[in-house]
């Protein structure tokens, strides 16, 4: 019941943005303010979400090693990321690399 | 971008072939919709999700992001606050989009908005602002949009339930590392995302403080280190525009352009009469979004 009231509010606050728009806004355009914060927003959210995953998997303190295979994976995903626009062709490198590391160091 | 309709054709097309063609503009995205699908029906279960709960976050947010995130999120026991501001924060480039289309959808119906609204992803955006600007889809729009969103939808909740089998049928999934891939997707987007080093700043001050804020109680260190940074962004762009005068030439070097044709890497996606320095960073956003709708 409570996981059902959550999606159901999960949904409503993915919808909101897409519509509210549409049914609120006129001609008018987004204060540029607005409109700068909301372009930075998905790298700050993203960051936010990979960082405590990369540094502190499953939650157990920090793990700043080399064996930390979240690391290394995460790592070389950036890397890769860096030269390639090819979104799941990184991802597969990256999945790659987390593999073989977590392999390697047992 | 294959066009599978010639534009400006003599006979206008009637509503059957709007909906068809808006169906057939996604057949490029099926590509990466296929395979992250499939990764959200695996993973929903291996988080700890019943089959109902993962087949009803993936229907009712209808986001890849928002439901990867969810999913992470409600297995790291957040509180359900910071569950559903960050998916209010994932949802918020929409509002760009959604703000972007309000001009061109003047004579669609409101009733038809909602479902406009509820089917409004990255590659429906992509596409349909493309055809929108160069005037050709003039007619019907609301068919479009339907053909577009209904393809996408459809196909995401049958690779969640191929998924979700999948997963059953290999019950050691979950213990095999499977959060990472979920990582690896964002960390790419992330990557991809890094088009100037105003957006440098606002992932590293996110970044920083996440990691100092870990102690915060229902998980609320995301949703701050969200804020953080989109402010550090923004705050970067105000020195940049005060430091360049308003005459000069935009620094395109430091754009990386996508190596697939992106639809709106061509124009300035935003309404004109604005430097194209204001919304450089939304597009390479838009640009490395674009296989994760």
């Amino acid at each position: 019941m409570t996981m059902a009231l959550l999606i159901l509010g999960m949904g409503l606050c993915s919808f909101l943005p897409r519509y509210l728009p549409l049914v609120l806004l006129a001609d008018r355009e987004m204060p540029a303010v607005a409109k700068s914060l909301l372009s930075y927003t998905p790298p700050a959210v993203l960051a936010a979400l990979v960082v405590p995953e990369m540094l502190m998997p499953g939650g157990h303190g920090m793990q700043l090693s080399a064996s930390n295979p979240y690391l290394i994976g995460g790592g070389v995903t950036f890397v890769a990321g860096l030269y390639s626009k090819k979104f799941l062709l990184v991802t597969a490198i990256g999945i790659a690399a987390f593999y073989l590391s977590r392999w390697l160091l047992g | 971008m294959s066009n599978p309709q010639a534009p400006g054709e003599a006979v206008r097309p009637g509503p059957g072939s709007t909906l068809r063609a808006g169906a057939m503009s996604m057949l490029p995205f099926l590509a990466s919709a296929i395979p992250m699908g499939l990764a959200g029906g695996i993973l929903g279960p291996a988080n700890g999700l019943s089959g109902w709960a993962t087949l009803g976050l993936a229907m009712a947010v209808n986001s890849g992001t928002a439901q990867f995130i969810g999913f992470a999120l409600i297995a790291g026991h957040s509180g359900a606050l910071t569950i559903l501001l960050t998916t209010l924060i994932l949802g918020l480039r929409m509002l760009i989009y959604s703000a972007i289309l309000v001009p061109h959808v003047r004579e669609v119906p409101q009733r038809w908005r909602v479902l406009l609204g509820f089917g409004l992803i990255d590659a429906v955006f992509f596409v349909a602002i493309e055809r929108l600007k160069k005037g050709e889809l003039t007619e019907r729009k609301h068919l479009f949009f339907l053909g577009a969103s209904g393809v996408m939808y459809v196909t995401w909740m049958l690779c969640t339930l191929v998924g979700m089998a999948l997963g059953s049928a290999v019950p050691d999934l979950a213990d095999l590392g499977l959060d990472f891939p979920m990582t690896a997707m964002f960390v790419a987007m992330l990557a991809g995302s890094l088009a100037n080093w105003r957006v440098g700043a606002a992932i590293v001050t996110a970044g920083l403080t996440v990691v100092l804020g870990h102690g915060l109680p229902y998980n609320l260190g995301v949703v701050l280190a969200t804020v953080v940074g989109a402010t550090v962004g923004t705050v970067c762009e105000y020195l940049e525009k005060r430091r360049t005068p308003e005459n000069s030439a935009t620094e395109t070097s430091e754009e990386s352009s996508p190596d697939e044709g992106d639809p709106t890497s061509e124009d300035n996606t935003a309404n004109d009469g604005k430097p194209p320095t204001e919304d450089k960073t939304a597009k390479a956003d838009k640009v490395n979004e674009e296989n994760v709708a």
